[in-house]
């Protein structure tokens, strides 16, 4: 956009796009993807969060019965019943069910419980609540209504979008940009960074920003199939989840689902059994869904909700209903739907893959923060012959930092809280989230009171400590040491805990090439100034 | 000595070629002061509520308009649901690259306008008479 409205290039005027829609909105991205980055560790988190687990060790036989058996005595009635095993990604035990409904009109409370597998008793888990902030405030931020959160979110993917698009056709040399990067160029430097960060992670980020719409659509495009249906959207199939007392059967006995695993084991050659669903149970409907963690191309074409192949029997006949790898019935356009979502969810992924998406996940977020630091280091020059620090600019400079390096706190520092925050004290889980949200504050005003320069410096360093501390705390303070997780073979957490010391080497590298940058300035002053330094 | 003068020619050609130069930068840039700044920044904000709400608009017309196609060349309504709407935002992302692009922002006012309203008819008539919203 020319001031003089004159007709310019296209790549000009992408370009002018491409800065204003980052700009506007790169703030809410850099939220959005850094935790939307973190989801795919949503699980790990949990567990971490949870210390009381992180030493107990189940078999999946005594896992499977001592589960059965107690969701036969605690919830013999329940609409459903579903069993979390202990995998790769989860150590626990979990068990969830839904009661009856009240009056057989809509649906029943939902319970949920940790199960020791030796004793059979339930463990008392401190309440905590921060991966799932981490997680829907990804796609619904938080503290104003879901629809909201989403409109805002689905906004903002837009912008993202536009941006992504626009930032590839302004660039005139896209794969030579790849292999550039010019240190201590100053505005250059952060050029080539931002370029070499979104070059890397362009697929990654068109798909996951193209599918965050996709997801999203029911919310932001209410009316999209007005002209097909006529509540404008397709109609949700929820199973049925109903119960009957007067057809009080036991289906399935727990022998029967030991024939379906093995079954499932023999003739799927399913590798690690990790969630069974059991809907209607005790009734002659009684369905039983097993899940498996490993996931094939078959799979995730038919399917993305959720995570592994799936296979579904018949409580009484024992006869397979349905198979999760059959995509005969899958058309091509919901395959192409069920990948780009599968991708953004990255719920079939294993240890690797799962890291490959953390990785472009991280990727991403350097490429808004460096695009957001772009944006001020391309207006020092103006604003030194101007003399003064407009106010606007001064707002972006506050911005990136609790942007940036707040949110990078405030995230970790929720780690800590976890374990600083009294057990017993009320709504712990809600306190936990007000402390993610008061330390973010806190960044804040920090940035506004602070010199630019030193503001970065201070949050990189506190950002650096905690993020290493994290470990080590977890060790001190009742859960297992990574040396524990090595040796147990505790993959969730030395997920986890890699994925912040790696995050830790990033905000330390940044700090020490800050200071290291300063510690340049300053000589060449020091140079030219000669003995004025006296 | 013919060399010297000729030399001496060029010299003057040259500067005075920059001082034209000069004259003429000096030109745009009060011309470009003299520029109405609120004109611009009104036209911005015009642009960016039609590509807010003129894109969305168009966004949705074309995505029930395509599905209808779709149902009618015979593609199940679930499949023809879904391609519409990724072909929608893929629509709506390329529209407001062109609101931004085009210099004449009378003709995106109309174009997307027009394009929503004729889209949203058809959509309407289609559904109501031909009977395709179930």
């Amino acid at each position: 956009m020319r001031i003089d409205g004159k007709k310019e290039g296209l790549r000009q005027s992408m370009s002018w796009l491409h800065t204003y829609t980052g700009i506007l909105l790169g703030w809410l991205l850099f939220a959005i993807f850094f935790t939307g980055t973190w989801s795919y560790f949503r699980n790990e988190i949990n567990d971490w969060m949870h210390p009381k687990l992180h030493h107990l060790t189940y078999s999946e036989e005594e896992s499977i019965t001592t589960a059965f058996n107690y969701l036969q005595t605690h919830a013999p009635n329940a609409s459903s019943w579903n069993i979390n095993l202990p995998s790769n990604r989860s150590l626990a035990l979990e068990i969830w069910y839904r009661e009856p409904a009240q009056g057989g009109k809509g649906r029943g409370a939902f319970k949920s419980a940790y199960l020791d597998a030796k004793s059979g008793n339930e463990v008392i888990v401190r309440p905590s609540n921060i991966a799932n902030l981490i997680y829907r405030f990804h796609f619904e931020l938080h503290g104003i209504s879901r629809i909201l959160g989403r409109f805002i979110v689905g906004f903002a993917t837009m912008m993202m979008l536009i941006a992504i698009i626009s930032g590839a056709v302004t660039h005139k040399k896209i794969f030579s940009d790849f292999f550039t990067f010019r240190p201590k160029k100053g505005q250059r430097s952060w050029l080539d960074a931002h370029n070499a960060t979104a070059v890397m992670a362009l697929p990654f980020c068109f798909v996951i920003t193209f599918s965050g719409l996709v997801l999203l659509v029911g919310t932001i495009m209410p009316f999209a199939g007005y002209g097909i249906y006529k509540s404008g959207a397709p109609a949700r199939t929820n199973a049925q989840l109903t119960t009957n007392a007067a057809e009080h059967i036991q289906a399935p006995t727990l022998n029967d689902i030991n024939k379906m695993i093995i079954k499932a084991k023999t003739v799927w050659n399913f590798q690690q059994v990790s969630a069974i669903n059991i809907s209607n149970p005790n009734t002659a409907k009684a369905l039983v869904t097993i899940n498996d963690n490993f996931s094939d191309k078959d799979t995730y074409l038919a399917q993305s909700s959720r995570g592994g192949r799936s296979l579904q029997f018949d409580a009484l006949s024992l006869k397979l209903t349905k198979s999760s790898n059959n995509n005969a019935d899958v058309s091509f356009v919901r395959q192409i739907r069920n990948v780009i979502v599968g991708v953004h969810e990255g719920r079939f992924a294993g240890v690797i893959v799962r890291w490959l998406l953390f990785i472009s996940g991280i990727l991403g977020t350097l490429m808004v923060a460096t695009g957001l630091i772009l944006w001020v280091v391309k207006r020092l020059p103006k604003r030194r012959k101007l003399g003064t620090t407009p106010i606007a600019h001064r707002l972006v400079e506050i911005f990136n930092v609790s942007a940036i390096a707040g949110l990078s706190i405030a995230f970790g520092a929720s780690f800590w809280l976890n374990r600083i925050l009294p057990f017993d004290l009320p709504n712990r889980a809600d306190w936990e989230a007000k402390g993610f949200f008061i330390i973010w504050f806190i960044t804040l005003i920090h940035a506004s009171m602070v010199n630019h320069k030193k503001s970065w410096l201070q949050q990189l360093f506190l950002a650096t400590f905690i993020y290493i501390s994290i470990p080590l705390l977890n060790a001190l303070t009742g859960g297992s040491s990574m040396w524990h997780n090595i040796l147990y073979g505790k993959i969730n957490l030395l997920n986890i805990e890699f994925a912040l010391l790696v995050c830790a080497f990033i905000y330390g590298t940044a700090l020490w090439w800050m200071l290291r940058s300063k510690a340049v300035i300053s000589n060449k002053t020091s140079t030219i100034t000669g003995g004025a330094k006296c | 000595v013919q060399q010297k003068q000729q030399q001496k020619i060029i010299e003057i050609l040259h500067s005075t070629c920059k001082s034209k130069q000069a004259n003429t930068k000096a030109d745009i840039s009060a011309k470009l002061k003299h520029t109405n700044l609120w004109n611009y920044r009104l036209n911005i904000i015009l642009r960016t509520l039609i590509a807010i709400f003129g894109t969305y608009a168009l966004a949705i017309a074309c995505a029930n308009f395509s599905a209808q196609i779709m149902v009618i060349f015979g593609i199940e309504r679930l499949d023809a649901y879904q391609a519409s709407i990724m072909l929608a935002f893929l629509l709506q992302v390329i529209t407001i690259m062109w609101i931004f692009h085009s210099t004449n922002l009378y003709k995106i006012g109309l174009v997307i306008t027009c394009s929503s309203l004729i889209l949203a008819i058809a959509v309407y008539l289609l559904a109501t008479f031909a009977g395709l919203a179930i």
